[in-house]
């Protein structure tokens, strides 16, 4: 990880880390000449691994519809903490981050449940019957700051999703691509999703292009869906468009040392 | 002969443990400025400022950074302007081998990708495209550079169609690039005909670039 740093700052880094002062004249010496203690290295190998498992655990809690243990891995008491998502918008602080993670999902999840109970009359089926959404993590890129207090990421998506079409009024499978750019933040000493920003590729039933979809035959919301959404968001949450040409989205996050040197998701 | 990670120092073990982060992370960005469409800002910010620079997509290769860059910029001249491209290549399934003298580095990728070029015959133009890559790393005044890109085909189908036919000739992605580049590289594509090989040749643990192959 190539971030210099300076002797005032491997001090600083080692107190919030480690509880003491990194002082032993290896330390500042190779601090000076802008090589990382051998500790800190380790450290921040060790950040951007529990960083992934975080993340990780993020998308097989909602595969499951463990909406509030998604929840905990968000900086809840931390300012500023947001959900970007598209179709729904901008959400900021614990409240709406709430929403964001729990309201709108479980929303969704009773929609579908609606739209099984009238394609299954006759039998009691569970909640979320029916529904497997996956979210599997590709192409990862972590930075994590050199003062090891926060750390950017982004990832691609390649997901499925199996729930009732509104449109349709059927059970359908759909192909669920998208990328995510993310903050995180040490909250406690522990690694939180500090800004949560999901960018589409596409949203499309497994038999069509998205191409079409996009053109053609748009996904609805169910209806109800105004009433949680967030405000509004910028063009990094739009949806796929022929007609519009893609930029790079999340922002390729470079390598920083404090938060202030860098954007926000 | 590489030495085994127990006979490295604890600065060896974590310099390359380091490295495979930050290769990771290299190509997470080619990729991300390939998916807005800058194949240029892709290799600018990537690929190593030498003469032996190679880019080898679907059988065809390029050498050198500047004469990489000159076929990109090309390439890119024939899709300004265009609206709705949309191309992924998400990266899944690393093997990354960091020599031990920590100049180097090898690495294997699957990547399951589409494409989007609306107004194509293949369902309105999206495509499931997938590849695989073969890469060599070097170090260049210290940041971690792709030496070597080489992209195998595995399969292109449109939406809802199967690729378990006869191979449509060349892929989107060929199809984009100029084609004068030297068809004299190994290209893996599926066919009905012939079992799949272990394409790209996996990376083994090695000490210098000089005794181990190059993709």
């Amino acid at each position: 990880m190539s971030v210099a740093i300076n002797r005032r700052e491997v001090i600083k880094s080692s107190v919030a880390l480690f509880g003491f002062a990194l002082t032993c004249p290896i330390a500042i010496e190779a601090a000076t000449e802008g090589q990382m203690p051998l500790a800190l290295r380790i450290q921040r190998l060790d950040d951007a691994n529990q960083i992934r498992k975080l993340m990780a655990r993020f998308c097989y809690f909602n595969s499951a519809g463990l909406y509030d243990a998604a929840l905990k891995l968000f900086a809840l008491n931390t300012a500023g903490v947001s959900v970007k998502l598209p179709e729904w918008g901008v959400y900021t602080g614990k409240q709406q981050v709430r929403r964001a993670i729990v309201a709108v999902p479980q929303f969704l999840d009773k929609a579908h449940d609606a739209g099984m109970k009238k394609l299954f009359p006759d039998r009691q089926l569970p909640s979320r019957a029916g529904i497997l959404q996956e979210m599997p993590l590709l192409t990862p890129l972590i930075q994590v700051a050199g003062d090891a207090r926060t750390a950017k990421a982004m990832w691609h998506s390649e997901g499925i999703d199996t729930r009732f079409d509104e449109a349709e009024q059927k059970l359908q499978a759909y192909w669920d691509y998208k990328r995510f750019g993310v903050d995180f933040i040490r909250e406690r000493n522990q690694w939180k999703i500090w800004h949560l920003l999901v960018v589409p590729s596409f949203r499309t039933r497994y038999t069509e292009s998205w191409v079409d979809t996009s053109a053609n035959k748009p996904l609805l919301l169910p209806a109800g869906a105004d009433a949680l959404k967030g405000a509004p968001g910028g063009a990094e949450l739009a949806s796929y468009d022929p007609k519009r040409k893609v930029t790079v989205l999340p922002r390729i996050p470079d390598p920083y040392h404090t938060f202030t040197q860098t954007f926000s998701y | 002969m590489s030495n085994t990670s127990s006979s490295k120092t604890l600065e060896q073990r974590v310099a390359a443990l380091e490295a495979i982060l930050e290769i990771e992370n290299l190509v997470a960005i080619e990729q991300a400025y390939h998916g807005a469409q800058d194949s240029v800002g892709a290799h600018d910010a990537t690929f190593a400022r030498r003469e032996d620079t190679a880019f080898i997509p679907f059988g065809n290769t390029y050498t050198g950074f500047d004469k990489i860059r000159e076929r990109l910029v090309g390439s890119a001249a024939s899709q300004a302007g265009k609206t709705g491209m949309l191309y992924e290549h998400a990266m899944a399934t690393p093997i990354i081998e960091v020599a031990d003298d920590g100049m180097t580095a090898k690495g294997v990728w699957l990547s399951p990708g589409f494409v989007s070029q609306p107004g194509g015959q293949n369902s309105g133009g999206a495509v499931f495209s997938w590849h695989r890559y073969g890469f060599d790393f070097i170090k260049e005044k210290g940041v971690w550079k792709i030496l070597r890109d080489h992209v195998y085909t595995d399969i292109d189908a449109g939406v809802g169609k199967t690729w378990a036919n006869e191979l449509r000739a060349g892929s989107p992605n060929a199809a984009a690039l100029s084609t004068s580049g030297t068809l004299d590289a190994p290209n893996t594509p599926y066919s009905p005909k012939a079992p799949p090989p272990l394409a790209p040749r996996l990376p083994e643990p090695y000490s210098t670039y000089r005794e181990t192959f190059k993709y």
